[in-house]
């Protein structure tokens, strides 16, 4: 906490690294088997686990229901630029991320009179509802339980040229600029007033209410940003398979996306992507390793658990404090021992 | 500056040109015949999808997509013992490859099969997911499997847009080759259509024309076409539909559905899920006793189902499998015995004694399929590839001779329909059915355009 205070001259350092991390990734992740689509996989999860961090890491609301945004913003973008309603690719995310952070206002405002287990189950329960809604009633328009093909590869007219991205690098970089202007919002949320308000509603909401913040209204704020970055993560979803799976819907996709967040570092924006990365390399590696099979699942169980008992704050957490911890030692013998004491 | 560049730029092409020239001398001497043998199978195709990026190598990847994890995964495993036992048998020979005149056993075309497996959780996004990568980084010159029309479905809509041809594994909704179908999709399980069909008469000649029928369907394409057969079959003859339920895929409490059930006063349950979700419903209606009052019917039985609700409650059951193992050495069925048999024996010799079920038989016998059009159009190119399968060409596998029909690419097949045999019958633990019939697959094959195919181009 305080280190993140004391970076006041090293704003911009986060995300330059960020920046730096971005270009170089697709370059350097094949060195362990990676490739552009799953780098691309990762920052689509890591997009929709930036909005998960600011709800859970930053405001301590543990929503179980993101799902429901993820899947709602998917299928608003797959739906108009499939039918062809709409052809500029930006237009159609721009469509699917609003009605998703609609979606998020009215869940929000009926799930956040309740706090804690109450909130997550009604988060819970909204989330199952959405699922049913897309895979029955809405099915004419999702596809049900098909979901959606036939996205055509993005098309982004700037007026002077259209950029048509088709190869798997581009796509990449499209869904990178996604990430960091996601990222880069993100930091100006936590690092503003308002993001001073949410640690405190994290901390102690009836303290921070008692000192004059409408509590409700900002928990009701950063719920909305958070649908909107799962609605955009949808978007970019469908769009980069060019099919927009049901099982985005689903509680498995939930339940991940707090997984991921939780491994990578709740709290640290960055977090969410170091988890997605570690899930879906995993994932990957595992399922090719000869003899593993269908045992991925567990080893990955496994894996996850020792990571959550070594990395309390997450990996990113853990990094972070290993670098404060080795400032701390490096610094003058009278400020260690008041560090220590 | 300029000038001296130019020139010792134009120097240098000289002798890369001069030495190029050599080179190519030297090979038109010492490697003419395998040049001309390589222009010959080339036929200076265009590149489309993975195709030749995939097969410049020595080697041809098959990315295999199946059931690992999941709702269907009992199945799943074994389509991949029927795959990797084709891919086996294609590479160094035995099985039904050395009965079809134009495969080798020594690869397909001269290039060893590689393949990898990507686990579907029986969903669609990680099947997509896993199949795109395939694709995309492994060149994967063929993709194929999982057990789940709604996954089967979303790959071959894959297949189609990446001109990558695709071999469904287990897939009995009517849309695979009706409303859905994909020029790079194809097919060989009966339709809901065909199980239907071929079901029919014989319940109406076991069971008589006054039945009363309650139905519990898995909520995707598989369940809703093979109810809406089901329905327009035994209604056919004579039956009442009483009422259905719809679950989704991978409910684990069915007690909501069997209630209803129990009390609608039906005297047929025909269950409809698949996969381990149709075991876990089966049991608990037997807990239910819907058994005591009902005759169960599933019209088409899951590779384990057997094995996860035992031999008493499957006893005097009906339905269809793609193929069953009684099949083999069977002379009831000429067509289809000697072929079965040699199927039969090498997979029990390759997996230590474990019977191969109907998954693990459209492995095989589509895999072999596919290479043998491979051979016959002498090149990978998907178009030819695929023309050569719609040609109408027989080829004799374990059911007999059989074709991909090129207006929808169905394969038309005989429909083997099975009853459970009481315990004591049994002859072995595996020996769970007698083969009631086989009913001939042009008697049960919608007639075409019936389920709404239109199949889109080739490029």
């Amino acid at each position: 906490m305080i280190l993140r205070a004391v970076g006041d001259r090293s704003t911009w350092r986060a995300e330059l690294a960020v920046a730096l991390f971005l270009i170089a990734f697709p370059w350097i992740f094949p060195a362990i088997g990676g490739y552009a689509n799953l780098a691309t996989r990762i920052l689509i999860l890591g997009l929709f686990g930036i909005g998960m961090d600011l709800i859970f890491g930053y405001t301590g609301m543990l929503s179980f229901g993101q799902a429901a945004f993820y899947g709602t913003g998917g299928f608003v973008t797959a739906y108009l630029l499939s039918t062809g309603l709409l052809h500029n690719t930006l237009w159609a995310l721009a469509a699917g991320t609003i009605v998703a952070a609609l979606c998020g206002t009215l869940i929000g405002y009926l799930c956040l009179r309740q706090a804690g287990v109450y909130f997550a189950m009604l988060t819970l329960a909204f989330g199952e509802v959405f699922y049913f809604l897309e895979n029955s009633p809405l099915a004419k328009w999702t596809g049900g339980e098909n979901g959606l093909p036939g996205l055509p590869k993005p098309e982004i007219p700037l007026g002077f040229t259209t950029l048509h991205v088709h190869s798997n690098l581009a796509l990449y970089y499209f869904v990178a600029v996604c990430f960091f202007a996601g990222y880069w919002i993100a930091r100006r949320i936590v690092r503003s007033p308002m993001g001073a308000v949410l640690r405190a509603i994290l901390e102690n909401p009836a303290r921070a209410a008692a000192v004059g913040h409408n509590v409700p209204k900002y928990k009701l704020a950063i719920f909305t940003i958070a649908a909107a970055y799962a609605g955009m993560a949808g978007g970019l979803l469908g769009i980069f398979q060019g099919y927009m799976p049901p099982d985005a819907f689903s509680i498995d996709q939930s339940g991940e996306i707090i997984i991921m967040t939780i491994i990578g570092g709740a709290g640290t924006l960055i977090g969410p992507l170091v988890g997605a990365g570690l899930w879906s390399y995993l994932r990957e590696a595992l399922q090719n390793l000869h003899g593993v099979g269908a045992f991925w699942k567990i080893i990955l169980g496994l894996t996850f658990i020792v990571l959550v008992t070594l990395f309390r704050r997450g990996i990113a957490g853990g990094i972070s404090d290993g670098i404060g911890l080795f400032r701390l030692r490096r610094a003058p013998a009278p400020r260690t021992d008041e560090g220590t004491a | 500056m300029d000038t001296r560049n130019g020139t010792k730029e134009s120097a240098l092409s000289r002798n890369l040109f001069l030495k190029g020239t050599a080179a190519a001398a030297a090979t038109a001497t010492v490697g003419f015949p395998a040049i001309v043998r390589a222009a010959k199978s080339a036929k200076s195709y265009p590149a489309l999808g993975t195709f030749p990026a995939g097969v410049s190598g020595d080697t041809a990847m098959i990315g295999i997509i199946s059931d690992l994890t999941g709702s269907y995964s009992a199945d799943g495993e074994d389509l991949v013992k029927g795959y990797k036992l084709a891919i086996k048998h294609l590479n160094g020979g035995g099985g039904l490859v050395s009965k079809v005149p134009t495969l080798s056993g020594k690869g397909v075309l001269g290039k060893r099969l590689v393949y990898k497996i990507g686990d579907s959780e029986t969903k669609a996004n990680p099947a997509v997911q896993a199949a795109t990568e395939f694709i995309e980084r492994d060149k994967a010159i063929m993709i194929c499997g999982d057990t789940s029309s709604a996954v089967v479905i979303a790959l071959a809509k894959l297949a189609q847009r990446e001109k990558v041809v695709f071999l469904s594994g287990a897939s009995g909704s009517n849309d695979t080759t009706g409303k859905d179908c994909q020029r790079y999709g194809f097919r060989s399980q009966p339709s809901a259509y065909m199980d239907a069909k071929a079901l029919a008469p014989v319940l109406k000649k076991e069971l008589g024309t006054k039945r009363r029928a309650v139905y519990l369907v898995p909520d995707y394409t598989y369940g809703t076409t093979l109810y809406d057969s089901m329905k327009e079959f035994t209604e056919k003859i004579g039956w009442t539909t009483v009422n259905h339920y719809l679950a989704p895929v991978g409910t684990t409490d069915y007690s909501s559905y069997l209630l209803n059930i129990a009390n609608s006063g039906a005297d047929v349950f025909v269950n409809i899920e698949f996969g381990n979700d149709a075991v876990a419903s089966t049991k608990q209606a037997a807990q239910f006793g819907i058994f005591k009052t009902m005759q169960m019917i599933v019209p088409n039985i899951s590779s384990y189902m057997p094995d996860g609700v035992g031999a008493e409650i499957m006893a005097g059951v009906y339905g269809t499998q793609d193929w069953y193992w009684g099949l083999a050495g069977n002379k009831a069925y000429p067509e289809a015995a000697a072929n079965s048999k040699i199927f039969l024996d090498a997979f029990l010799k390759e997996y230590h004694g474990i019977y191969p079920r109907w998954t693990a038989h459209i492995a095989y016998d589509q895999t072999l399929t596919w290479a043998d059009a491979v051979e016959r159009a002498g090149t990978f190119y998907p178009p030819e590839v695929i023309k050569t399968l719609e040609s109408g060409h027989k080829i004799d596998l374990c059911l007999g001779p059989v074709a991909y029909r090129a207006g929808d690419h169905q394969q038309i097949r005989p429909v083997p329909v099975l009853k459970g045999k009481k315990p004591s019958a049994m002859a072995n633990k595996d020996d769970y059915f007698e083969i009631v019939g086989m009913v001939p697959g042009a008697e049960a094959v919608p007639p075409l355009g019936l389920f709404g195919c239109h199949l889109p181009g080739y490029t």
